[in-house]
């Protein structure tokens, strides 16, 4: 302590940015040679001096040079992916020998972001920040990056909304945190902040899903745009999980912060690294629909009106059934993926450069996901005070995601099958498809003739510049630019030709869309830091800057009906419906920071506030600010099986900024004896609007042991969101319907648990197990006074209660009724529920029963009681096995495809079906537990001698390896779905998990050749 | 610490000057920034305040098109639920399963609640209309008296639609939109109306010969002035027949259900209600033309403009009631009703019913033919009911025959009825909806306010044979937001 009061004046100075100038010295040259694993030398590893700028790298042959001061001084090596070390080189030494770096398993050296322009060592951090790394991020082909990421993040719940090719996910991190608000991760690459938005495709168009328009809806399955990364490209992926963190993103950080980085370039002769990979995919789960004998296929095309003969010919062409679900969805092809990369430099500039060209095939006739990525990134050293870095990223992709989704034309496939028994023949003969006589459609006929093309131009250009303003031995002071610009165009092209069976029955038949939607992301951020180390392990960082951000979006949509097959011209349909959607967002920000490490690098503390303005906000000038602190504390002195212990505590602030309509409130226009009429609209915007405010408590320990080969982390949270956006239902008497406002009150609380090892460490044996659990609750602990009373029970339970006053304020959200389960956002309760019906007890209810009442109660939640990811590498030689299970326990999925499958009788198990319907309407059978284990990732590789590879390729190659690998291999749940990750309405916190004939999950599997050199 | 002098320290010195500079000039750049408008659509904000006539024109259009709308929901459900009109429609059986039955329909399942939203969302138009034009530099005093005078009458007109639906049940008065404000019994909402329509006949008088600063729809033609003299036709005139029916409605009492007596007539306000309809547009000598006169709903097939809300006829058909129970040669029937089954019969199952009629309607002939708002005929029957309740009942059938003849038909003696509540139900009511038919319908309104709904006719004979209920209930999202707090307070 006594240390550290000595600081104190050294602090006080340094918040006027003091800068300190100290004698020149002289100089002396130091070499060594840094090696990794078995003596191989490593190239690009850092030489710092400490205490110092002063510093180099490692060339090819692992070799550095140095300029140190004369007398006894330490440098420190470091390198990604291994541990850092620190060397004493005697006063006069000038060799220091062969430094070998241990590999940094447990990553403790990586370096975390705490501000928008400083990062600090995750030895040091103050807040969990989850890393993943480039190895666990491609441990097996990812399809997107989203999916790369599941069951890898302590605290991040990552669902894929449907198994169509080309992505679509929901990231929950540390639960739901927004009502009304957004709910994605802020996405940030290189320091830009880029685009994760969904643009809808539009096959409501087609499908009728939200039946008042024809424009696109929530309910189309979108893709969020982050699965137009190519996963090899980045190096880590950190997630910022909450505001203690992610204050340093200010107003949109509140579901948390995802910072990737994209490999860079070293110093050294070109290293090219060739992937290539072949495989597949097939169905998951297919439901189990019933087999018919031909007395009851004669009785059920009796009743859709076919003949005994027709009945006779189909049972006998299907020979008594037809797996309808496979005919569709078995139609996968081959996937294939061929990643080429190379890296390299000279002093002055590296570069790392890499092209990507893939297919996923998806699974349904006509699907699949094609995707083409170029990246360049260039490190340059332009002079000794100024450095930049510069990305360009370029991606094209097409994905045809098919019709899946509620809809309300009977189009979509699984509200299809159940409707068609399986002995009915789909299949077309001669190329022409039989008509379903039992609905409206057959999906063989849909998905053979119809297109659904969802092209994606993308360009990510990112520039970071640092200028050092001043280098000496005890401070500098850097300016740091960092900007980019985020650019894409998707465009929807949805054909559906006139003559097939459900079109035609339409009042103009023949659909042929153009949804054109261009968003810009801009942001520029001008940060100074000033760094200061008065003595040995102590530094003070201080930075303060700006930020600007720039968004903008726009997406057209233009549905053409009554067209001829085969047109592309959309003026040939007689019917045309236009839409348009504007948005434009400018944020202004300024934020500064202070980090003090003391104590030998033990002692770390943080405080930073950022104002931020926004015209999302009523007040578009006002600035919200967003403070944050932080403190963590290396243990010393501890028993030597303990190599470090850390105590963290971090406390933070961070928003959710408004709807873009929020602040507006809207009128509506009709025309009324030819004079245009302006009539105020039914929702009242808020001039105050402003947003949410989450505050985060965060503390834990981390503890490292077994020579540094074991870690744990166990993190605890608190995090209270107030100030909701929320737009209640208000009494209509009062000219409107609904109003913006901000109230009301909700926490997150969770515990998170990291740990991992290096159990087995031996020349040729190594073996990892890693396992993240992660457990959240929630509540609703406040609703403001404007939201009404909803229906409850009386204290005992046996009535229904009769004061209203009595039963807590809340408002459903969803829309199709308690009976099969629906959102609901009540005081008291979690904001995930799902609430179904149930009868009043005492009121006479039972079979039969005419006057039985009924309320609706929460039966589960969409938010898992705990996840838990399990992943082991094991290495044997040259031969590698991993695998990766993810397990969510106990959350709630409401199975209306299932009703729909009961509702026609259509399942094999149908004495199941006649239990769930003697209780629909009076339970909500349908709302099922999800928990699941999936066999996420296994990897089986071998990686041959490097004696081996440089024979086979003369020289040419050092590393070649081989591998199989598949994803989402084995699941086992009791969920009687498709799939446990499922949500017809896209990402979204109230309505989630709700199974309305998804499409289909997919197993996939490749053989991958890796050839470097 | 002493910080020894330096040539370095100056320099950085510099260096964190100019790096702060450049902070500086970032921010100021950026904060030029112009704010961001709503781009997706029109927004309230654009009319505060409002900057031109074209925008109180604008703001007057949608206070009218507001009551349209609304007026166009309840025709079609007081038609249906009074017994003139079926809606026989497979994607929506309840037209005929709810509002044929004599239960109260659900208040949770949505259906009927525009009667209580759309009345209110346009009471709240005529508040921002109000509240704009009073501050306005656009209009001079008097033009402000004319559109506070026009504002406070259609505001009015849609308290007196909800008090038709609600009755008993009270509605919300004095609507604003920053609070909830309680619900009142009819009386007090009716006295609170006929206050609201004093109060705007007063500002339509203080316009002078000013004309309102905005154009009125077609079906305002001759009433299109804010104020007239004494005899002529205005807005005010308009407001005044108002008046005389809100007047009208305070005035009625029950019959006893026994005796179908009156025990004792509110005298006050059916002279109040007399009074009103000489100041009005009221003509005591009708004619087949003056009988016509009044104000209409115009419709249109315009691009944007609304088309007459009965002109769908796949679901729309005559209930058979008003042909078993039209006069022989009533000319207005064969105007409206096709009873040559040309139409064709459509039918839809309700609970042991069927639910089926095969007469279409005839009128409106197009989309955009006017229906009517308050037409002379009307005063005159509302006068003869008046009348009636005062016990003046020779001059309350000279008023019926005087529409009879006007008509066509023969006039009728007092001894061709069986007695007084006879003439009032066979004589001036049937006369009022046969001359308001599939235009104003009044009859579930008048029948339940005099208390006699028993004799308007049951549907569904097979399931209990049912009378309409008496009144449509506050929508459960109202009744949530005032946490179940909803009895009228007198």
């Amino acid at each position: 302590m006594r240390e550290f009061r000595r600081l104190l004046p050294a602090a006080a100075a340094l918040a006027a940015v003091s800068i300190v100038a100290t004698r020149a010295q002289a100089q002396r040259r130091v070499t060594g040679t840094v090696t990794g694993e078995g003596g191989v030398p490593l190239s690009g590893a850092t030489i710092q001096v400490v205490g110092s700028q002063t510093g180099g790298y490692t060339n090819d042959t692992g070799r550095f040079t140095i300029q140190i001061a004369s007398g006894a001084q330490t440098i420190r090596v470091r390198r990604i992916g291994y541990q850092a070390r620190t060397v004493t080189v005697a006063a006069g030494q000038t060799d220091v020998g062969a430094v070998a770096l241990a590999r940094d398993v447990l990553q403790l050296e990586t370096q975390v972001v705490t501000g928008v322009g400083t990062t600090i060592s995750r030895r040091n951090a103050a807040n969990d920040v989850a890393v993943v790394s480039a190895a666990e991020l491609n441990a097996v082909p990812q399809p997107t990056v989203d999916n790369a990421l599941q069951g890898k993040i302590a605290g991040a719940v990552v669902s894929q909304n449907s198994g169509a090719p080309g992505g679509g996910a929901q990231f929950r991190i540390r639960g739901a945190n927004s009502i009304l608000g957004n709910t994605d991760p802020l996405l940030i690459v290189d320091g830009v902040i880029i685009s994760n938005d969904v643009i809808q495709p539009g096959t409501n168009a087609v499908l009728l899903a939200s039946t008042s328009t024809r424009n696109a809806s929530n309910q189309d399955n979108g893709v969020n745009r982050i699965a137009d990364l190519n996963p090899n490209d980045i190096e880590n992926i950190e997630v910022l999980k909450g505001a203690s963190a992610s204050q340093i993103y200010g107003s949109r950080a509140s579901n948390g912060v995802i910072i990737i980085t994209t490999r860079k370039g070293q110093a050294g002769r070109p290293q090219f690294n060739l992937t290539q990979r072949v495989g597949g995919a097939n169905i998951l789960r297919t439901l189990d629909e019933r087999h018919y004998s031909l007395d009851q296929a004669f009785a059920s095309g009796a009743a859709a009106g076919l003949d005994s003969a027709t009945v006779r010919a189909n049972y006998a062409a299907c020979n008594g059934f037809c797996d309808h679900q496979k005919e569709l969805f078995d139609n996968a092809g081959t996937s294939y993926e061929t990643d080429v990369s190379v890296r390299g430099g000279g002093n002055t500039a590296q570069y790392y450069v890499s092209g990507l060209a893939k297919r996923d095939g998806g699974l349904a006739i006509n699907t699949g996901y094609d995707k083409q990525s170029l990246r360049a990134n260039l490190n340059t050293a332009l002079s000794s005070r100024f450095n930049a870095q510069i990305s360009a990223n370029f991606v094209h992709s097409l994905a045809e995601r098919g019709f899946s989704n509620n809809d309300n034309v009977n189009v979509t496939p699984y509200f299809v099958f159940p409707a068609t028994p399986s002995w009915y023949d789909l299949r077309p003969t001669n190329g022409v498809f039989p008509v379903n006589p039992f609905t409206s459609s057959n999906p063989l006929q849909t998905f053979s003739l119809s297109r659904t093309p969802e092209e994606v131009w993308r360009e990510i250009g990112a520039v970071t510049a640092d200028y050092s303003l001043l280098t000496e031995d005890r401070q500098t002071l850097t300016l740091r630019f960092n900007g980019g610009i985020d650019f894409f165009n998707q465009q929807d092209n949805l054909s559906v030709p006139a003559f097939l069976q459900f079109e035609a029955s339409q009042p103009n038949p023949g659909v042929l869309t153009l949804q054109s939607g261009n968003n810009i992301y801009g942001n520029s951020a001008l940060t100074l830091a000033h760094t200061y180390r008065p003595v040995s392990g102590t530094s003070f960082t201080t930075s303060a800057g700006t930020q600007y951000e720039y968004r903008s979006q726009r997406v057209g949509n233009i549905v053409g009906q009554n067209i001829l097959a085969g047109q592309q011209n959309l003026q040939n349909a007689s019917t045309i419906n236009a839409y348009d959607f504007l948005l434009r967002q400018v944020d202004l920000a300024f934020f500064g920071q202070e980090e003090f490490l003391t104590l030998g690098e033990r002692l770390l503390l943080t405080a930073a506030v950022r104002a931020q303005r926004s015209t999302v906000n009523g007040d578009q000038a006002k600035y919200y600010a967003f403070p944050k602190a932080s403190a963590s504390y290396r243990i010393p002195g501890l028993p030597s099986v303990i190599n470090e212990a850390k105590l963290r505590l971090a406390y933070g602030v961070a928003g959710n900024p408004p709807l873009i309509t929020s602040q507006f409130t809207p009128v509506t226009t009709s025309v009324y004896g030819g004079q245009n009429a302006v009539i105020p609209g039914l929702r009242l915007g808020a001039a105050n609007i402003h947003p949410e405010i989450q505050r985060e408590i965060e503390g834990g320990v981390d503890l490292t042991f077994l020579n540094s080969r074991a870690s744990i982390g166990i993190t605890g949270y608190n995090r209270s969101i107030s100030d909701l956006l929320l737009e209640p239902t208000v009494a209509a008497s009062r000219g409107f319907t609904t109003l913006d406002i901000n109230g009301g009150r909700m926490y997150n609380r969770g515990i998170e648990i990291n740990a991992s090892g290096t159990v087995v460490q031996t020349r040729n044996v190594t073996w990892v197990p890693r396992l993240v659990f992660a457990r959240n609750v929630n509540k609703v602990t406040a609703l403001p006074d404007i939201v009404g009373h909803i229906q409850c029970l009386t204290p005992a339970g046996d009535a229904l209660q009769s004061d209203p006053l009595k039963c807590p304020r809340g408002f459903t959200v969803g829309t199709f009724g308690f009976d099969l389960g629906q959102g609901r956002v009540e005081e008291g309760a979690s904001l995930t529920q799902v609430v179904g019906t149930d009868t009043v007890p005492n009121t006479g209810c039972g079979a039969g029963a005419a006057t039985c009442a009924k309320y609706a109660r929460k039966y589960g939640d969409t938010e898992p009681k705990f996840t838990l990811g399990f992943s082991n590498d094991v290495t044997v030689h040259g031969v590698r096995l991993y695998a990766l299970l993810d397990w969510r326990y106990r959350f709630a999925i409401v199975n209306t495809t299932q009703n729909t499958y009961d509702s026609f009788g259509a399942l094999a198990d149908t004495a199941a079906t006649a239990r769930r319907l003697g209780s629909y309407q009076v339970s909500a059978p349908y709302i099922q537990d999800g928990t699941f284990l999936m066999l996420r990732e296994v990897t089986a590789g071998y990686t041959l001698p490097a004696a081996l590879s440089q024979r086979l390729l003369r020289g040419r190659a050092n590393a070649i390896s081989v591998e199989l690998s598949g994803r989402n291999l084995a699941l086992n749940t009791r969920y009687a779905g498709l799939t446990p990750e499922v949500s017809n309405f896209g990402n979204s916190n109230v309505v989630r998990n709700q199974d309305l004939a998804p499409f289909p999950q997919s197993r996939t599997f490749f053989v991958s050749l890796n050839v470097g050199f | 610490m002493t910080l020894p002098p330096s040539p370095r320290r100056a320099r950085a010195a510099a260096a964190a000057a100019i790096g702060a500079a450049s902070v500086g000039t970032l921010a100021l750049a950026a904060c030029n920034t112009d704010r961001v408008s709503a781009l997706n659509g029109p927004v309230l904000s654009a009319f505060q305040p409002i900057a031109s006539r074209d925008q109180v024109q604008q703001l007057a259009s949608g206070v009218l098109n507001g009551d349209r709308a609304n007026y166009g929901t309840q025709l079609v459900f007081f038609s249906i639920v009074g017994r003139d009109l079926y809606r026989i429609d497979a994607s929506e059986p309840r037209w005929t399963t709810v509002l044929l039955d004599q239960i109260i329909p659900d208040n949770s399942t949505g259906f009927g609640g525009g009667l209580w939203t759309t009345p209110y969302q346009t009471i709240n138009a005529g508040n921002f209309l109000i509240r704009g034009s009073a501050t306005t530099g656009v209009l001079n005093a008097q033009e402000k008296a004319a559109t506070l005078g026009f504002a406070q009458t259609m505001k009015a007109l849609e308290y007196v639609s909800l008090i038709r639906s609600r009755d008993t049940v009270g509605i919300a008065i004095q609507a604003v939109q920053d609070s909830t404000v309680p619900i009142r019994c009819k009386p007090a909402a009716l006295a609170y109306i006929s206050a609201l329509l004093d109060s705007g006949s007063t500002a339509l008088a203080a316009a002078g010969a000013t004309p309102f600063p905005f154009a009125l729809p077609p079906g305002f033609a001759g009433f299109t002035a804010p104020n007239a003299a004494a005899g002529g036709t205005s807005f005010r005139q308009f407001n005044r027949a108002l008046k005389a029916i809100v007047e009208m409605y305070r005035g009625f009492i029950p019959l006893e259900s026994a005796s179908n007596a009156l025990t004792a007539p509110d005298v006050t306000h059916m002279t109040a209600a007399l009074a009103n309809f000489d100041s009005s547009f009221y003509n005591a000598a009708p004619s087949a033309a003056s009988l016509a006169t009044g104000v209409y709903y115009a419709f249109s097939t315009a691009s944007g403009e609304t088309t007459n809300p009965l002109t769908n006829p796949s679901v729309f058909r005559a209930n058979p009631k008003i042909v078993a129970g039209a006069e022989p040669g009533d000319p207005r029937v064969a105007a409206k009703v096709d009873t040559s089954g040309a139409a064709g019969a459509i039918s839809i199952p309700a609970q042991k019913d069927t639910v089926t009629s095969r007469y279409g309607v005839l009128y409106p002939r197009s989309a955009s033919d006017p229906l009517a708002l308050l037409k002379n005929s009307e005063l005159v029957l509302s006068r003869a009911q008046v009348l009636w309740t005062l016990g003046r009942d020779p001059e309350a059938l000279a008023l019926v025959n005087a529409v009879r003849q006007a008509n066509g038909l023969p006039a009728r003696s007092m001894a061709s009825f069986t007695d007084r509540v006879d003439f009032l139900v066979n004589g001036i009511l049937h006369e009022k909806r046969y001359e308001l038919l599939f235009e104003s319908p009044t009859s579930w309104v008048d029948f339940r306010d005099m208390g006699i709904l028993a004799r308007i006719g049951i549907e569904l004979p097979n399931s209990g044979g049912k009378l309409p209920f008496p009144f449509f209930p506050i929508p459960n999202a109202e009744v949530t937001a005032r946490n179940g707090n909803v009895a009228c307070q007198p």
